[in-house]
């Protein structure tokens, strides 16, 4: 079929044409007819089109998308199968089913003899059917997020954030919930690998063998005193390698040790060293700075170290830690990231040309905190400097003059990426230092001594260039794969005579290795690891090693021959000597225990002390000499940055079928990665961009001098000008099913003089051939009639100065003669004893009286006014039950990272689905992050995300169209989905109009992905094995029903922890007459809940005025997902809020003129028309009365 | 054309008499008593000696699973006692080799049904009204159908099998003179507010 182009100058988009051939066709491409393209179609005037937008192709609002979108189940579409990928399709289907019918007799009458197996000697903490939970962390490149692991029976199956861990507070981010599924990886190696002498291919060994072996190094290297050996390592940060390193230090002096970290923060220790003459790491508190600059830093995204950064800026946000007022974020960057997604002002420049912009806005900052002679060269240097990039002039007036601000002083961060140069990172911290924001204790930048300080991968090469290294120890690094290009590392690594890499895949290094030895994973391991900070957190295993692995640790120690070596006894060890006591003592053992237990320890000065936080700006004067200002880009000259992915990090998570499968937060890409441009480089490009019907991106050769690498190439909204994006992670080669065939590799780029970005000289050509891309985000579209009306009620974005004015005329209605009230949120922070009754039943506005103390606002709609009356008559039952269940959904906290959707397939035994099933739209998540762009100008939007659980509506439309009763209404408000007796219309999956439901279209669960035989086309087709991978099943949570094809699911809130709690109150309370059988509030905490490092998303008790979702719904803020179709949903949201510069007019707000929708710039309109909030649609404050009634 | 319709009728009346006897829990589970590998005897241990429940069902009270005991917990008196009885062999075997006895499943609901036994004995519901008589069985047969219909029939009218939590572990116990179980009951239901779940999500995650 072919596809219209799309309406001509109107739409001015290259859409994909199905005269592109897809790559697998082997007929020469023929050349796709050249698409006339208006120039001004990314912008449109404000107030026009959509509000909210998903793609560009929603964007140009074609009559191809608006069919997808009419089709209200396209993952159903049997024409959507790609050409290729035949497969099976309904008519064969039937027809293969038949012939296996014929052959299935009766089963068999009787029934099968089923056995329990008790344990001989139960150990004395296992409740059979109950899981306990373990504390325990996983490292992370110089530091490490404390855990708790739930294990039941002994398998761990599910991650948390361990509560005591003081920075990441109990929570956890995608990669921590993703690693349980690495634990159980069948791909991972199970024997010791080695290769014969003069041999090439290596051959399974034992480990006694290796045992001999590594007596033989350790005896050598000890004889030479450590002459030609080199361990390699990344970045580690852990009192068991201290005492490793002493030893090397003490009886292998020569040794040395080499530090591999693919994506690192070099550039920034580098910068920091500098500027404040000694080694140091800067550590930033987001919840202390009122305003926060970052340049080309995502440190909400793929610059976040866990969920620490997240959870800090979110208190900021939402004012709980800046007593009240919400902080100011400035983001100047290349690609679209999730921190220029919360930004309040954006600047879209190129990578390299993100310093021009620091050195303008230096200059005007430092020219009113100069201190006279001191920072004299700095000044000197940044007058003379000049900018390549043509900005707004304000960008650096109002920033500068918002840092300058008395409310803000010494409250605010200036923060670089690290991609940006050394110069850059010490200027920032000459910055930071004249803001006064490096004030000891309170101030919300800190310095640490780095963490690891050893020589890196070019150090290594050259070492090997002069045959220095013998025998070369690796550990958990995968060089082979992530080295720069030129250093050519495959080839570097046959020179020497030994190599031994110990990991837990056969990767890329592993197959180039003499021996390669399987690690355990964290989940299996004993160790102590170390925050740069000096906070201690254990790794203690939960579970036996599964695949014949040993730690890490203990034997790069039998390696260099310490004693003893032991992972066990290293960590008590490590432990010990950080805690100044001995092993042996009786108060060490206390602290073992208690730590164990707790999970953390604090209090411990790390080993290097951290450096005084001065600058000396005669350093940074130093630094800043031989900067020149960046270069001119154009089409024929791009700059390409690399990016660390959202999913894969470095391509460790290649094999990870749940991070594979978790679309980029941004661009939705999934199972593969993609060259991001903007979309008008796109255009000068001739790119086309995908569709919804055709999810197929152009493929393109990016040549750097004289390397190239074929990628797809997309076009992303918001991405600057002239400049590619590539992520790092993917195509790897040696890797197990799931990560085969995935993405493109572009560490083979680059190169050790251009590690991050390639400041100019890279060309594009286009190939003309197509690539099928898996792009999620046109998938479940929430259909939005009457567009023209209802415009807002999908997402809403306000000003935070007009909501919180509506915020506190909200109250004085409600409560008469309140004051003080004018805080953002209610619900959140630590003190709200002054907030207690938000409850307003009886005289709230919008809520209706039918009971007392009930804050919630069902509003009756202008549509439907008795709607709300009638559904009570007619169904009392609804709220029958003692709790009613509801869910609040921040917007203004969500950041987009996606912890959420991996920690609710964790936690309810999701299937992955593939890229061929991803493409039709049938991925499985439960939660999805639906990502809004938001404005009327294509290349410069807004973005906000909105998680989607199922919405339990009271009125749910599913509920009233299964034929079979599957799916009914709880008397606490759930809605309920019984898969036994679900027999498959997909009705329910039609009527949902959020499109939250998610159907079994084949046995994901037991007919694996890749885990069958790879030779058949579909991996799900009815003569594939049919078998789950053992250690698969063992991650499964055995509370949650695993569900096999035809049988319809959804968010269930999480039941099984809900009926847990409710078992756990009622049984405690027994038969005592008259006890209170509610779950107190916090009792239940949902699995995207538990992990959001943000805290966007509160579950609990819509009956109890005062729980913390209540508060949340009462606030004027909250509004339901197109509430107006009279769903009622139990999920609400609070709208997203930005925080604008008051004294600059409109210039550099995400969105163009207007983040939502107003004509003018300026205030935003309260409420949008036609949305159910209850208040008056279209009133607007004007700052100045905002500006009344805040005093700040 | 008369006879042909009154024989289908007769047919189908047939068919459904017999799936509805034969084919339903109530006729394929009810009597169930396969051999165990130990000739365990409840009615020696549970009756005649008097033993609690929980002095082997350890988790009944905490866990969704009454859980079978261990050979530790057999050994905790069997070392001492018929220390040498060749009915015994295997729990000895066992307790020396760290291997589990293998146990015939008796009472099993459908993968898809969570039950919970911890809230049942917290909240008065006694081990006899779903394992029957355990303390005379020298054989355990599976005394109740188990199915959805017969557990919801409690659900709905808990009165009828609800005692006081003291006596839940007494499988002999009957309402004292004068009273009914209906009545005891009722009143417990009133006075623990006793909601047993009767939406699907109740058993079915």
């Amino acid at each position: 079929m072919s596809l219209e182009s799309a309406g001509g100058p109107s739409s001015g988009l290259v859409l994909a044409e199905s005269g592109v051939e897809s790559v697998t066709q082997s007929n020469p491409p023929t050349p796709a007819p050249a698409i006339a393209v208006a120039t001004a179609d990314l912008k449109r005037p404000p107030g026009s089109g959509k509000a909210f937008w998903r793609s560009l192709e929603e964007w140009a609002d074609t009559p191809e998308f608006r069919e997808y979108v009419a089709k209200t189940a396209p993952e159903a579409a049997e024409q959507l199968v790609r050409s290729e990928a035949a497969g099976v399709d309904r008519r064969r289907f039937l027809q293969l089913m038949a012939a296996s019918l014929s052959l299935a007799g009766l089963a068999g009458c009787r029934r099968p003899s089923i056995k329990i197996l008790p344990y001989a000697k139960k150990p004395e903490t296992v409740t059979p059917g109950m899981p306990t939970f373990y504390a325990t962390s996983m490292p992370l490149k110089g530091s490490a997020i404390g855990l708790l692991a739930e294990s039941h029976d002994g398998r761990p199956t599910k991650i948390e954030g361990n509560p005591e861990d003081p920075f990441n507070k109990g929570k956890a981010d995608l990669y921590a919930q993703a690693s349980v599924l690495s634990l159980y990886d069948p791909d991972r190696s199970r024997y010791p690998v080695r290769r014969a002498e003069g041999r090439l291919s290596q051959t399974t060994a034992t480990w006694a063998q290796f045992d001999e072996f590594a007596a033989k190094v350790a005896e050598r290297a000890r004889s030479k005193g450590g002459q030609g050996l080199a361990i390699l390592s990344g970045t580690v940060n852990s009192p068991v390698f201290d005492l490793i390193r002493d030893h090397l230090s003490q009886t292998l002096p020569k040794a040395v040790w080499y530090r591999h970290e693919p994506i690192d923060n070099a550039n920034i220790v580098a910068g920091w060293s500098k500027a404040l003459a000694s080694p140091a790491l800067p550590r930033f508190h987001y919840d202390r700075a009122k305003v926060v600059v970052a340049l080309d830093c995502d440190f909400l995204g793929v610059e976040a170290e866990g969920p620490r950064d997240l959870n800090a800026f979110a208190q900021a946000r939402r004012g709980v830690s800046l007593g009240g007022t919400m902080n100011r974020l400035y983001v100047v960057e290349n690609h679209f990231t999730l921190t220029g997604g919360m930004a309040d002002h954006r600047l879209r420049l190129p990578a390299s040309q993100v310093p021009d912009y620091l050195a303008v806005l230096a200059r005007r900052l430092l020219e009113r905190l100069s201190d006279g002679e001191a920072d004299a060269g700095v000044r000197a240097f940044l007058a003379n400097f000049t900018p390549t990039p043509e900005f707004d002039a304000d960008w650096a007036e109002k920033v500068a003059d918002d840092l300058l601000d008395e409310a803000h002083k010494g409250r605010s961060i200036v923060v670089a990426g690290r991609r940006q140069p050394a110069a850059v990172h010490a200027l920032v911290a000459l910055l930071n230092a004249k803001l006064g924001n490096l004030a000891p204790e309170t101030g919300p930048v800190s310095v640490v001594a780095p963490p690891m300080d050893a020589p890196d991968l070019t150090d290594l090469v050259a070492a090997i260039d002069r045959n220095e290294i013998e025998t070369l120890v690796i550990l958990d690094s995968n060089p082979v794969y992530s080295a720069p290009a030129d250093l050519e590392f495959a080839k570097k690594i046959g020179q020497i005579a030994t190599v031994i890499h110990i990991g837990e895949e056969l990767d890329e290094t592993g197959k180039k290795a003499l021996w390669h030895l399987p690690m355990a994973h964290y989940l299996e391991s004993w160790g102590v690891s170390r925050t740069p900070e000096g906070v201690l957190l254990p790794i203690q295993p939960l579970i036996e090693p599964l695949f014949n692995a040993r730690v890490g640790t203990e034997l790069v120690a039998k390696l260099v021959g310490l004693e003893p070596s032991h992972a066990h006894e290293l960590a008590r060890a490590g432990f010990a000597k950080a805690l100044g006591l001995s092993v042996d003592s009786k108060e060490f053992e206390s602290a073992w225990r208690e730590f164990l237990h707790l999970g953390v320890k604090t209090g411990i000065a790390p080993p290097k002390p951290a450096p005084a936080a001065t600058v000396d700006p005669s350093n940074v004067a130093d630094a800043l000499k031989g900067w020149s200002r960046g270069p001119e880009l154009s089409r024929l000259n791009l700059e390409l940055a690399f990016q660390r992915d959202a999913s894969m990090d470095d391509g460790r998570w290649a094999n990870n079928g749940w991070l594979q499968e978790v679309s980029d937060p941004v661009t939705k890409v999934c199972w593969d990665n993609c060259a991001y441009v903007s979309p008008a480089t796109a255009r000068e490009l001739g790119i086309r961009t995908p569709t919804s019907t055709r999810q197929e991106a152009e493929l393109v050769t990016l040549s750097v001098g004289d390397r190239s690498l074929t990628v797809p190439m997309i076009a992303v909204p918001g991405h600057a000008d002239s400049s590619i994006t590539l992520t790092l992670g993917y195509g790897r080669t040696e890797v197990g099913r799931v990560g085969q065939d995935t993405g493109f590799n572009a560490f083979l780029l680059r190169t050790t003089e251009a590690l991050d970005i390639i400041a100019g000289g890279v060309r594009v050509e286009r190939l003309g051939r197509s690539y099928p891309l898996a792009l999620t985000q046109d998938h479940h579209p929430i259909e939005d009639p009457g567009i023209a009306k209802r415009i807002g009620t999908l997402v809403q974005i306000e000003d935070y100065r007009t909501a919180q004015a509506k915020e506190k005329a909200h109250h004085d209605t409600a409560h008469g003669q309140e004051d003080g009230h004018d805080q953002i949120e209610g619900g959140h922070g630590a003190d709200q004893a002054t907030s207690g009754d938000h409850g307003h039943g009886q005289a709230g506005i919008g809520t209706l009286n039918f009971d007392a103390g009930l804050p919630f606002r069902y509003g009756n709609s202008p549509e439907h006014p008795k709607f709300f009356d009638d559904i009570q008559t007619q169904n009392p039952d609804l709220w029958s039950g003692e709790q009613q269940w509801g869910m609040a959904i921040d917007l203004n906290s969500c950041v987009g990272c996606n912890a959420c959707v991996v920690a609710c397939q964790a936690e309810n035994n999701i299937p992955i689905v593939g890229k061929d099933e991803v493409i039709r739209g049938r991925e499985m998540h439960w939660i999805r992050n639906d990502r809004y762009f938001t404005g009327t100008d294509a290349d410069d939007p807004g973005m906000v995300f909105q998680p989607l659980p199922c919405q339990h509506c009271e009125n749910a439309p599913c509920e009233a169209v299964c034929p079979v009763n599957a799916t009914v209404h709880s008397d606490e408000g759930l809605n309920l989905q019984a898969y036994n007796r679900c027999i498959g219309t997909r009705y329910c999956a039609n009527n949902c109009p959020y499109k939250v439901r998610r159907f079994n279209w084949f046995n994901y669960n037991e007919r694996q992905l890749g885990y069958t035989n790879l030779r058949w086309p579909k991996p799900y087709g009815p003569l594939t094995p049919r078998a789950m991978e053992e250690t698969l099943k063992m991650q499964k949570n055995p509370d949650v029903t695993v569900r096999i094809r035809g049988v319809m699911e959804k968010c269930s809130f999480c039941i099984q922890r809900i009926e847990r709690a409710k078992i756990g109150v009622r049984g405690a309370a027994g038969q005592t007459p008259g006890a209170d059988l509610r779950v107190p509030d916090g009792g239940i905490v949902t699995a995207c809940q538990q992990t959001c490092p943000t805290e966007a998303i509160v579950f609990g008790d819509i009956k109890d005025p005062n729980s913390k979702v209540s508060k949340l719904k009462s606030l004027s803020r909250d509004y339901l997902l197109v509430g107006d179709i009279n769903t009622r949903p139990r999920v609400s949201y609070q709208t997203k809020l930005t925080n604008p510069n008051p004294n600059w007019s409109n210039a550099g707000r995400p969105g163009g003129s207007s983040p939502s929708r107003s004509g003018e710039g300026g205030p935003v309109d309260a409420a949008p028309a036609g949305s159910v909030t209850g208040l008056e649609s279209g009133a607007t404050v004007r700052t100045a009365d905002a500006a009344e009634v805040i005093q700040r | 054309m008369a006879a042909a319709l009154v024989g289908l009728i007769l047919t189908a009346l047939s068919v459904v008499g017999f799936t509805y006897y034969y084919a339903m829990p109530s006729y394929t589970r009810v009597g169930y008593a396969p051999t165990q590998p130990v000739a365990f005897s409840h009615k020696i241990h549970a009756g005649q000696l008097g033993m609690d429940c929980r002095y082997c069902h350890t988790h009944v009270e905490e866990s969704p699973h009454s859980n079978v005991p261990t050979s530790q917990v057999c050994q905790s008196c069997h070392t001492q006692i018929k220390a040498n009885s060749p009915l015994l062999a295997e729990v000895r075997q066992s307790w020396a080799t760290g291997e589990a006895i293998e146990w015939e499943r008796i009472h099993k609901v459908p993968e898809y049904v969570y039950f919970n036994h911890s809230i049942h004995v917290k909240r008065g519901v006694s081990c006899v009204s779903c394992h029957g008589k355990i303390n005379e069985m020298t054989v355990v047969y599976h005394d109740q159908p188990l199915s959805m219909g017969w557990c919801l029939e409690c659900h709905r009218n808990p009165e009828n099998h609800l005692r006081p939590v003291g006596e839940v572990y007494n499988l002999d116990w009957v309402p004292p003179t004068g009273e009914t179980q209906q009545n005891i009951g009722k009143e417990l239901a009133e006075l623990a507010r006793i909601n047993a779940p009767q939406h699907c999500g109740g058993c079915h995650r």
